[in-house]
């Protein structure tokens, strides 16, 4: 899962440079954190462990 | 070589698969679904052409998706952008899916077909470029492609030469032709992606009394045939509603309400907006003509499905022939990025077509054979009559001109959204009421939508204003005036009443304006429904009958026998072909319960799969794991609550994975709980990035550099087409998502 994100990191980081929208880099690194914990979060394997703890 | 071309997650999902740049099969996966417009991955679709070619996947060398998802991410983002902090509720719903599966279309190929190998893309309006031009009979021809939006561009233009395509300028988002009509499609009362050919049946009704309005206000048209839409009257750049009550106040009043009924105003409105769109694609053909100077066009894009706009450009002259993809819809996405791989990224020759397409008619999806259908017809007890070959034609046109309302199933299925003789509903032109019958009680639709003809080709032009051939019925024409009948002042007359109105010798394909969206058949592309016309013709000297597509309203072209038999009993159909097997309504006894019997073994069994089980163990030895490990630490701290609570936990964990089989609704509650928990986290979460993120950054771009997209008319500058960076992506580019 890491090598995926920072994969695709990378290649957004390419496509910024070739579409001069380098502007957009922090919301797409923030966008990624976020959808590593959406897809924590609605794992099976994790994520029912940690709703019967609240 | 074979490469398979995906289209999905946008709207028609399909898969192509060609064998050394000759098309082996392409699908729609709504074929197999059964879901109108399916959008998800065409598992089925794929698993149908690997079939057709007798090969696996690893025999694939290239899959190829039509798209660009880190483009079309990026313009999501400036388009939330643009309208934050408005579009919330709609942000909460797209970004999950986006940051899960759009994004990794590599891992959602692996994981749903097992490809492993290397996963090329195309820009999607390329795959639509090139779904027109490679198939196409020109070795020379402009190409444009105009749709809602692909990436960033919502049309192109650019011309293809032998293996070559070139791109010279396209339209960006949120200026969009296609997005223009849909919303107006919205506006008048229909859904948005399968609705827009209603909109354009009912356009000949009314009156276009608010074209100006529409020219004036919503959209500034430039000579070149570029627009831009004036984003104060839409609603759709934050994904919610097409249009909004600034755009309401312009049309008298709020939209029709879906299934509500219609009126003279929303007539008016789609006679408005059908006006606008052919105006707007006159001026596009001919500006690319002059930039082009080349004398044939290709078509495609969802836009190039509007047969009336496309008549008008080929009666215009502006080219001298014209081609349209018949899957000009995203469908044809998947043959686009396939053609286009073998063209432009293996440097494959294409040889001049002198005049012949290679799209084999379009028929390019599932067959079966006539024992096959034998066996289905005995396993089901119904009774049917064996076609002998020499009779065949003649006695379904007997049939026909009997005024029976014929299922005609044969052949490989249709690739696009018309029916063609492979999976068609056809009757008796002559009749008036066949338009009716077929609408009411067959199709179970909107009275006013029209019926297509199909004519011999060679006797077209009889009955129709076309000099061409239209084999995939993409061209609107008028009836010929010699076959025209006289007609009353129809002012003030309802529908129902213009309806009621014989208007020419073929009334049941006559729409009110006189217009037909014509098929030509030849007797090589089709011979078998070629003959079926041609006996017609024989028995009542009329070359034309009545097609249109096999379903009923809201579902898609049937696709299997099952299918095609299952809409005969269903529907008041009177005879049924099915290849060389007829079956007649009245001689059917009770069919029902076979069908019933059909889906029911279809149903999922009651009984928990073994996966299922196994899952729960899972399950229940993490369960074990976490929640002994958070016990034992209670244990430890001598705290009452984590000891019992967890203890609790821990224990239920030992039973999911002792009894797996009893604890399964316990683990289904719990999971169904998470589930809900985890939604609203994650709105939570979601919320909390675009009103603390995306907002801001909104701002900050708002004051340091404007808006980031467009949203206002520019009267100063001449032209919104823009220039490419690049003629076409580069080689290189094929292995990247953007």
């Amino acid at each position: 899962m890491f090598k995926k994100y920072k994969m695709i990191i990378l290649e957004f980081w390419e496509f910024f440079k070739y579409s001069k929208r380098y502007w957009l880099m922090p919301i797409v690194v923030i966008l990624f954190l976020v959808s590593v914990v959406l897809i924590t979060t609605e794992s099976s394997v994790i994520a029912p462990y940690i709703y019967a703890m609240f | 070589m074979y490469i398979l071309g995906i289209s999905c997650y946008f709207h028609d999902s399909a898969a192509c698969l060609i064998k050394d740049g000759n098309v082996i099969a392409a699908v729609q996966e709504e074929r197999f679904s059964r879901v109108k417009n399916d959008s998800t991955f065409p598992v089925n679709a794929v698993e149908y052409s690997l079939k057709e070619a007798g090969i696996t996947i690893n025999d694939v060398d290239y899959v190829v998706y039509y798209d660009k998802p880190l483009q079309t991410f990026e313009r999501i983002l400036l388009s939330y952008m643009t309208v934050a902090p408005i579009g919330l509720s709609s942000w909460v719903k797209v970004l999950p899916l986006w940051l899960k599966y759009k994004l990794f279309i590599q891992d959602e190929i692996n994981k749903e077909i097992n490809y492993e190998g290397e996963v090329l893309f195309t820009e999607h309006h390329e795959s639509h470029a090139a779904s027109a031009f490679y198939p196409s009979p020109f070795d020379e021809a402009a190409i444009i492609t105009i749709d809602g939006v692909g990436e960033w561009a919502t049309a192109s233009y650019g011309y293809g030469k032998g293996s070559e395509l070139t791109f010279l300028k396209e339209l960006h988002y949120p200026d969009s032709v296609g997005l223009l009509y849909s919303a107006f499609t919205y506006f008048t009362g229909f859904k948005v992606n399968s609705g827009e050919y209603k909109m354009m049946g009912l356009a000949p009704y009314g009156k276009p009394r608010f074209k100006e309005i529409i020219l004036k206000e919503i959209i500034d048209l430039k000579e070149d045939g570029s627009i831009r839409l004036n984003q104060a009257y839409f609603d759709f750049l934050g994904g919610g509603h097409m249009t909004n009550n600034k755009f309401a106040e312009l049309f008298e009043g709020p939209k029709r309400q879906l299934d509500s009924k219609i009126t003279q105003r929303e007539m008016d409105i789609a006679a408005s907006i059908q006006a606008v769109v052919e105006e707007i694609v006159l001026k596009m053909a001919k500006h690319v003509a002059q930039e082009t100077k080349l004398k044939n066009l290709c078509i495609a894009g969802g836009v190039a499905l509007n047969c009336v706009a496309n008549g008008k450009i080929l009666s215009s002259g502006i080219f001298e022939n014209i081609w349209i993809q018949p899957a000009a819809g995203d469908a044809g996405g998947a043959l686009g990025a396939a053609l286009s791989v073998w063209y432009r990224f293996l440097g494959n020759t294409r040889t001049n077509p002198n005049g012949n397409d290679t799209q084999k008619g379009s028929y390019l999806g599932p067959s079966f054979s006539n024992d096959e259908v034998k066996e289905f017809l005995n396993s089901n007890s119904s009774k049917y009559h064996e076609l002998p070959k020499a009779d065949r034609s003649r006695i379904i046109a007997e049939q026909i001109a009997n005024n029976k309302m014929v299922g005609y199933f044969s052949g490989r299925s249709e690739f696009g959204p018309r029916a063609l003789g492979a999976r068609s509903i056809i009757g008796d032109p002559r009749k008036l009421e066949t338009q009716q019958t077929i609408n009411n009680k067959i199709k179970l639709r909107e009275s006013f939508r029209p019926l297509a003809p199909t004519v011999l080709e060679e006797k077209a032009s009889e009955y129709f204003d076309i000099e061409k051939p239209s084999p995939y019925m993409l061209l609107v024409a008028d009836t010929a005036k010699g076959k025209r009948l006289t007609q009353k002042d129809e002012d003030g007359i309802s529908i129902q009443g213009r309806l009621n109105q014989n208007r020419s010798d073929v009334p049941a394909v006559t729409h009110v304006d006189y217009s037909a969206r014509v098929q030509t058949i030849n007797s090589n592309t089709n011979p078998g429904y070629y003959g079926i016309v041609k006996e017609f013709e024989k028995l009542t000297g009329c070359a034309v009958i009545v097609n249109t597509s096999f379903n009923i309203r809201g579902m898609p072209i049937v696709n299997t026998i099952e299918d095609a038999y299952d809409c005969f009993v269903r529907s008041e159909l009177d005879v049924l072909v099915l290849e060389d097997c007829i079956l007649y309504k009245e001689e059917q006894l009770s069919v029902t319960p076979k069908i019933d019997d059909i889906i029911g073994s279809k149903a999922k069994p009651k009984t928990i799969a073994k996966d299922n089980l196994k899952d729960v163990r899972k399950f229940g030895i993490g369960a074990f794991i976490i929640f002994g490990l958070l016990f034992s630490l209670g244990v430890y701290t001598g705290k009452a609550f984590p000891i019992y609570f967890f203890g609790f936990l821990t224990s239920l964990g030992v039973g999911f994975v002792l009894l797996p089989q009893k604890m399964f609704v316990v683990y289904k509650v719990w999971m169904k709980f998470a589930k809900f928990i985890g939604k609203n986290i994650n709105f939570l979460i979601l919320s909390f990035v675009y009103y603390f993120v995306v907002t801001p950054l909104a701002l900050a771009k708002l004051v340091f550099g404007g808006r980031p997209l467009p949203t206002k008319p520019d009267k100063e500058i001449a032209s919104y087409w823009k220039l490419r960076a690049e003629s076409a992506q580069s080689k290189e580019r094929f292995f990247k998502r953007f």
